[in-house]
């Protein structure tokens, strides 16, 4: 039941990766079950290089290195906000942070067309509409729900006697933080920061909306 | 434990005066949480408030290319129910929700409680089932478009076995179309799914399956009848995570199908892309997007019964 | 079989090139779809149905009989395409010609561009019928390039440069004939085109030949409107002309 079930999983893969080693006239003899009967690794060069996407030829490349300037800002920037706000969730407590934080969380379920237009509008006043500044924003803001979340559940569930006795030897907010906190929650960084590259990494709809056509990351290329 | 920090200095300048007092609190107490928390605050009171009113006040106007336009009541909601590819839409988009969803959530299921029976390279059948969840809508559609493609996909190739009459056209079948893009947003997402209810099935109490197999009761039956029920939160959560992905279905259908053939795959977040950017009808997409909206909430009402119900114990 | 001169001929011949095991008309999915249906209101319906309809909004027009006839002919041509021999894009499908696995499709004069690169010549490998060879008009449209304003003169100046460039009779010649559509002003020499542009500049001449698009008839939230319903009409084999004429006059009826 399992091996069947992984069947249907791998077998994608496997098409995909005998298909993109195929020539064309291969792929046009219409056997994608097959291994290709030569091996060419000329689709990825020209994939990579030279393939055409609307106007420029310039292949994948563009588009790749528009994912990554796109991702790693964005998952910097919004891990980081991410961890401070879940960290002032749980030990800095103020009047209405805990309402600000459910909004945020039933704010995760608003489809994103909703805030699509106005969105355009606020980062076309800000002059960051259509560059790479502009899609990093936008991502720093919708990846906040889910990350915050993740972060102040962590957060609660270490020992508050950790911060109590921090607190009576006089350390501040950032000080706890960066001496106590931040060292004691690496697994739930490196859990963000996959959540954030995976998913930053594989978008489409903020990409081709914000990113403007010079910016376009590579899923919106791919298409 | 909170508003340990400047608290006891701002109340006790009782001679201060009111406006000097509520300065203080608003911005000097917890300065430093506050300025923190300030992303958050700045992405809910503007993002998800403000940006949400905005959309459904001007679904109410005229607009076209431009937020201008005179408020016209429901004339946007009238002509969007009266739009066949509207209503296409959204009777696909509950044919898909439907399927997928009980796909999903049984098969997922189904493959948490095999992967939870102690089974041998639980972690390789782990990483089998979960890493098409790592790529992207865009990559499963192309993926399973080039396989669903009947001129060079898995029907060519079965034909070409000599199963000349094997057909597997759904891709360019108007019926079956929806249940094409069922197949591919399966393969994406169930892993995940088994992930979370697999983390629900190590939590139950060892105690429980000794209680059962004391009282000679069958596995499946336990399952069904014991650790299901207890399961309850997390298949709300998972129920909810996996609805709200539905509703906001775009980018297999625009790798895929692009709605096609005809109309018989469009889905309602493609109408309101399509009349907000491309054809220049802001009024019309936004009231669009304002039932989408709608239909969210319709279907996080369960989730907030259960999440926020008064709590009897602890 | 002989190349047909008009498209009513070349519908008569669609069940031999069936039988010959050739598709009789390729097909893109998508836009394609919806430019054959203004061919066929230009060509079948004529030049004052195209207006009457596009241009005035008329919605007597979409109920009258020409309409209809037009209406009858997509239905014919959908019924005569088998959706499992589509293909994605336009270019998939002028392959398909080159190919010779298809006999015909509508496409607009860029399709040449294509049977160049293959080293087709026109008039000999494959020919083309503007107005399907029942009324001598042309459906002309086009990429319009828009240049910022900005304050550096030194770009105004290479705007300058590049639009005078793009519209100089020697640019033009060159490369229309390379793309195999028409220039957009009538004072340069195309005596180097082929078969098929000379037809298209003939029509030129005349100054009825031409028409406006849709494109710049109609807003685009109207042309989103009719575009989604001639999709869905073409695909759908079980929706009658009456549906698809009644929509259409709705749609029309509140257009602009």
């Amino acid at each position: 039941m399992l091996l069947f079930a992984a069947l249907y999983y791998l077998f994608p893969l496997y098409v995909m990766i005998t298909t993109s080693l195929k020539g064309m006239p291969e792929v046009r003899l219409g056997n994608i079950f097959a291994p290709p009967m030569e091996v060419t690794f000329a689709p990825w060069v020209k994939a990579w290089d030279s393939a055409c996407t609307g106007l420029y030829c310039e292949g994948l490349k563009p588009g790749f290195w528009n994912s990554v300037k796109i991702t790693v800002p964005s998952t910097i920037i919004s891990v980081l906000i991410a961890a401070v706000n879940g960290y002032a969730l749980v030990n800095w407590r103020f009047k209405g942070s805990e309402i600000f934080f459910t909004v945020l969380l039933f704010g995760s379920f608003i489809p994103y067309q909703v805030m699509l237009y106005p969105l355009v509008i606020i980062t076309a006043q800000l002059k960051v509409f259509g560059t790479l500044q502009g899609v990093v924003l936008i991502h720093t803001i919708f990846g906040m729900p889910i990350l915050t979340l993740l972060f102040r559940n962590y957060f609660a569930s270490l020992p508050p006697e950790l911060f109590k006795a921090a607190r009576v030897d006089g350390a501040g907010f950032w000080r706890i933080f960066f001496e106590i906190m931040v060292p004691m929650s690496l697994p739930i960084f490196v859990v963000a920061v996959i959540l954030q590259v995976t998913g930053i990494w594989n978008d489409f709809l903020f990409g081709v909306v914000f990113a403007g056509t010079t910016n376009y990351p590579m899923t919106v290329q791919a298409q | 434990m909170a508003d340990l920090s400047h608290s006891r200095s701002a109340s006790a300048g009782s001679a201060a005066n009111g406006s000097r007092r509520l300065f203080h609190n608003l911005f000097v107490r917890n300065f430093s949480a506050k300025l923190a928390a300030t992303p958050m605050i700045m992405t809910v009171l503007i993002v998800f408030i403000g940006c949400t009113a905005w959309t459904i006040f001007y679904s109410f106007t005229n607009s076209r290319s431009l937020p201008s336009g005179e408020l016209v009541g429901f004339d946007q909601y009238t002509r969007l129910f009266s739009n066949r590819r509207w209503n296409a839409s959204v009777l696909n988009i509950m044919t898909y929700g439907v399927t997928s969803l009980c796909f999903t959530m049984v098969v997922g299921f189904l493959l948490a409680v095999f992967m939870d029976q102690k089974i041998r390279f639980e972690s390789a059948f782990r990483t089998v089932f979960l890493y098409p969840f790592a790529l992207s809508f865009i990559v499963t559609g192309l993926v399973w478009q080039w396989i669903m493609n009947p001129a060079f996909g898995l029907q060519a190739a079965v034909q070409s076995w000599g199963f000349t009459s094997f057909t597997f056209d759904w891709l360019k079948n108007r019926n079956m179309v929806v249940y094409a893009l069922v197949i591919a947003g399966l393969w994406q997402g169930t892993g995940f799914v088994m992930v979370l209810l697999l983390a629900g099935l190590r939590g139950i109490d060892e105690e429980i399956w000794k209680a059962a197999r004391v009282d000679g009761i069958p596995t499946w039956k336990t399952y069904i009848f014991v650790v299901l029920p207890m399961m309850r939160g997390v298949i709300v959560t998972t129920l909810v995570i996996v609805g709200s992905g539905i509703v906001r279905l775009y980018d297999l259908v625009v790798a895929m199908t692009q709605g096609g053939p005809g109309i018989s795959s469009e889905v309602p977040a493609k109408y309101v892309y399509n009349y907000m950017f491309g054809a220049g009808n802001l009024g019309q997409g936004l009231a669009a997007s304002s039932v989408m909206l709608l239909t969210v909430f319709i279907i996080l009402i369960p989730w907030m019964l259960i999440e926020f119900r008064p709590k009897s114990h602890s | 079989m002989e190349v047909p001169t008009d498209w009513n001929q070349y519908v008569a011949d669609f069940p031999k090139l069936r039988e010959a095991g050739v598709i009789p008309f390729a097909l893109a999915q998508g836009w394609p779809t919806n430019g054959i249906f203004g061919v066929l209101l230009a060509g079948i319906g004529g030049t004052d149905l195209f207006l009457a309809v596009n241009r005035d909004k008329d919605v007597t027009a979409v109920e009258g009989p020409d309409f209809r006839k037009v209406a009858q002919a997509y239905a014919d041509l959908r019924d005569a395409v088998d959706v499992n021999e589509t293909v994605g894009q336009w270019n998939e499908a002028t392959a398909q010609l080159i190919n010779n696995t298809a006999a015909g499709n509508i496409m607009g004069d860029w399709a040449q561009g294509e049977f160049a690169v293959a080293g087709k010549v026109a008039g000999k490998d494959y020919d083309c019928l503007p107005g399907l060879g029942l009324n001598a008009v042309l459906d002309t449209g086009g990429d319009a390039f828009y240049f910022p304003k900005n304050d550096d003169p030194a770009i105004t100046e290479a705007q300058l440069v590049l639009a005078k460039t793009m519209l100089s009779p020697e640019t033009q010649v060159a490369f229309n004939l390379k793309k195999g559509s028409l220039p957009v002003r009538g004072d340069v020499d195309m005596s180097a085109a082929n078969a098929c542009m000379q037809k298209g500049l003939k029509i030129l001449e005349d100054p009825n030949g031409v028409l406006p698009s849709g494109e710049q008839l109609l807003s685009s939230d109207t042309q989103q409107q009719l575009q989604d319903l001639e999709i869905e009409f073409f695909s759908d084999k079980s929706m009658s002309i009456d549906d698809f004429v009644g929509q259409f006059a709705d749609i029309m009826s509140s257009a602009d």
